[in-house]
């Protein structure tokens, strides 16, 4: 270790992949954005420094928390215990995790994931490196209550702040991605109450983000 | 930007949002059922472990009552075998002047049900008169009963089943409200655990029991594990009985025994759908439970008794005859050990639950001939309307006649002229050569030729 308490590039690189045995991709993502973004503080002439021993430490304990959720979220859905769940639960679990992929996106994940020859189920295996790396660059955040604000406002455009039952399905059944009956129909129920035909959109959001906290 | 793509891109948010929230949700819910089942897997060890306990108090009964009577006596010191007869029994309660609980007449009618059940809104507590009556009524009906409940769907009736209620009296009440009371026309079937847990088991089981005597074969009641003895004293039941009646407790609890021993295993719909507490495995021999003396099974905690004749009968002779013990009467009043696993294997099976939802929830079954009916429902709506020009709400036969030529070939149907007829005339309940369009939809049969129709749909109370 150097007196600043950087280490060379090869130390630290050798430290960090034994610690994190089977992670290469991890360290390597995490190198990459160092040597594109790092600066040591007070050493511009420098061009990024790998990560200080006790950066890659910090960054390890929060891989090893990263996994141990995804464990966590995967074991829910894994009903014969056998480190497998089926892969029509993978979106649900991605999901669980925070991250909001569009239909899409969970397809190539699922490509991503799935056997070479598709058994219909996913193994652990597979699935924690993946998602580790989902997770550890942030990818797919969820949408921020304004911007979900702001796109029911686009579909209300004379402003009354509300939409119609039959306005509500129609694009949720027929734009975008669309929504499957059962999808819609869980929505509603959600949204509004048997006899209603409308949806405050405000009040609605409100109470979504109320029950998830 | 053009205002479509805008709509798009705002419709794509939305749904991305939903369904982050919607597998959020789910995953919750799935969540809380295996931290339910681990809590009700590590209860069952505690239980396993109690009825070993007994299993070795059984088998090791004769040793154990001559070094130490009185602690035999104290584990399983209920008073003798109380046969008194139910006359003897019941005859001698008087119901006082003061009691200002609900009184049935019997024999029972609808409004009994009715007036039991607003006292019991009341948290009025009905007297062990009428309880030990109800129970000995429903013990001799239910010992008419084969070890299953057959029941059938019909076009005009839905059956509505109903899983554990666990003496949650709001729940059976908020079930009732929204679907309607029991009757003849509005079949249910109870699977089991009634009572435990909650604070109105005795209450929900008066309910079940005299809507059972009013409408017997429209009204199922299968065995749960939690009726049962030996669950009820661990699980509160029997304390809600002996407090709730302090002088009588005991003897409704002594009845209540007899009559959980007598409680069907389970229920077939329409010869096609099984309902059974806790379900079956793949090792469960239907035949088997269809023809074993279910009331010999005491409890789901007490294993047969593992003594041979020879040794019983020896007992007997030096007069060690085993009182105030289950054991009293001969091994065959248990079953067997081959047939006590079978019926286990039912009790104790652990997914109770089917979906990850606290909520209660009950199951309407409907015949497949409603089923396709209420499927098509809008769309015979709009023939129907197009049809009815004048919108009476009525249409003529040629006009029904006509329409229905036109359904069928829409949906590829093939009914035959006389069907129709058939059909058209009994919708024409006034006999004027008009039909009403919400009598069509009711009294319609469709029937459909392709094979599989989902049969059921499930609501969340």
């Amino acid at each position: 270790m150097n007196l600043d308490n950087t280490t060379s590039p090869n130390q630290g690189g050798c430290t960090a992949k034994g610690m994190l045995q089977g992670q290469f991709v991890i360290c390597e993502c995490l190198f990459q954005s160092w040597r594109q973004h790092g600066r040591t503080a007070g050493h511009p002439s420098k061009s990024a420094l790998p990560p200080s021993i006790s950066q890659l430490l910090i960054f390890e304990l929060v891989v090893a928390d990263l996994q141990r959720k995804i464990r966590e979220a995967f074991e829910v859905f894994d009903h014969e215990l056998n480190n497998t769940v089926d892969v029509r639960e993978i979106g649900t679990i991605i999901r669980s995790l925070g991250c909001c992929p569009n239909e899409g996106e969970l397809h190539d994940l699922i490509a991503e994931v799935e056997e070479e020859e598709p058994t219909g189920y996913i193994r652990f295996e597979k699935f924690l490196p993946v998602m580790t790396n989902i997770l550890v660059e942030k990818r797919y955040r969820p949408i921020p209550e304004e911007i979900l604000l702001q796109a029911f406002e686009v579909l209300d455009p004379t402003k009354r702040g509300f939409l119609s039952k039959e306005e509500l399905i129609k694009y949720m059944t027929e734009e975008g991605e669309p929504f499957s009956q059962e999808e819609m129909e869980e929505m509603l129920s959600a949204a509004i109450g048997p006899e209603s035909n409308f949806i405050h959109y405000r009040d609605y959001i409100t109470m979504m983000v109320i029950d998830e906290n | 930007m053009s205002c479509v793509s805008a709509a798009i891109r705002a419709a794509l948010i939305i749904q991305n949002w939903y369904r982050g929230y919607r597998a959020r949700l789910k995953t919750r819910q799935r969540y809380a059922l295996t931290i339910f089942q681990s809590i009700e897997y590590a209860d069952e060890q505690g239980q396993l472990q109690l009825s070993n306990f007994f299993s070795f108090m059984l088998e090791n009964y004769v040793h154990i009552q001559e070094k130490d009577p009185t602690l035999v006596n104290r584990l399983f010191g209920c008073a003798p075998q109380d046969d008194r007869g139910r006359q003897e029994c019941v005859g001698i309660i008087e119901v006082p002047e003061s009691y200002s609980g609900p009184r049935l007449q019997f024999p029972l009618n609808t409004d009994s049900l009715t007036i039991m059940i607003e006292a019991f809104k009341k948290q009025q507590i009905l007297h062990a008169y009428y309880v030990l009556e109800i129970l000995f009524e429903t013990k001799e009906a239910l010992k008419q009963m084969p070890n299953f409940n057959h029941i059938r769907t019909c076009p005009t009736k839905e059956i509505t089943i109903c899983g554990d209620l666990h003496g949650k009296l709001e729940d059976l009440l908020l079930i009732f409200s929204k679907n309607g009371l029991p009757s003849a026309y509005n079949p249910y079937v109870f699977n089991g655990d009634f009572v435990d847990r909650g604070k109105c088991s005795i209450e929900i089981l008066m309910i079940l029991f005299v809507s059972f005597l009013l409408y017997g074969d429209d009204l199922c009641l299968n065995r749960g594990n939690h009726e049962d003895f030996l669950m009820n004293m661990r699980y509160g039941f029997t304390k809600e009985v002996l407090s709730k009646y302090k002088i009588y407790g005991k003897k409704i609890l002594q009845v209540l025994e007899e009559v959980f021993a007598w409680l069907p295993l389970g229920t077939v719909i329409d010869d096609e759908i099984l309902i059974m507490h806790g379900g079956i495995s793949e090792s469960t021999d239907l035949n088997l439970l269809h023809h074993v003396e279910r009331n010999k099974m005491k409890s789901v905690l007490m294993p047969p008794v593992p003594v041979d004749k020879d040794s019983f009968t020896e007992m007997n002779n030096k007069g060690h005859v085993p009182r105030g013990v289950k054991l009293s009467g001969s091994p065959s009043d248990y079953l067997t050990k081959h047939e006590w696993e079978q019926v286990i294997t039912v009790f104790s099976a652990s997914n109770y639950y089917e979906e990850g939802s606290n909520r209660g929830a009950y199951i309407k079954a409907q015949s497949a001939l409603i089923e396709t009916l209420y499927r098509y429902r809008s769309d015979l709506q709009i023939i129907f309307n197009v049809i009815d020009s004048d919108h009476s709400g009525l249409i003529s036969m040629e006009e029904f006649h006509s329409m229905w030529k036109l359904f069928c070939s829409h949906y590829n149907l093939h009914i035959g002229d006389s069907q129709v007829d058939e059909l058209a005339e009994r919708m024409d309940l006034n006999k004027d050569g008009s039909i009403d369009f919400n009598e069509f939809l009711k009294a319609f049969y469709v029937i459909h030729q392709l094979d599989n129709l989902n049969r059921s749909s499930t609501q969340l109370a």
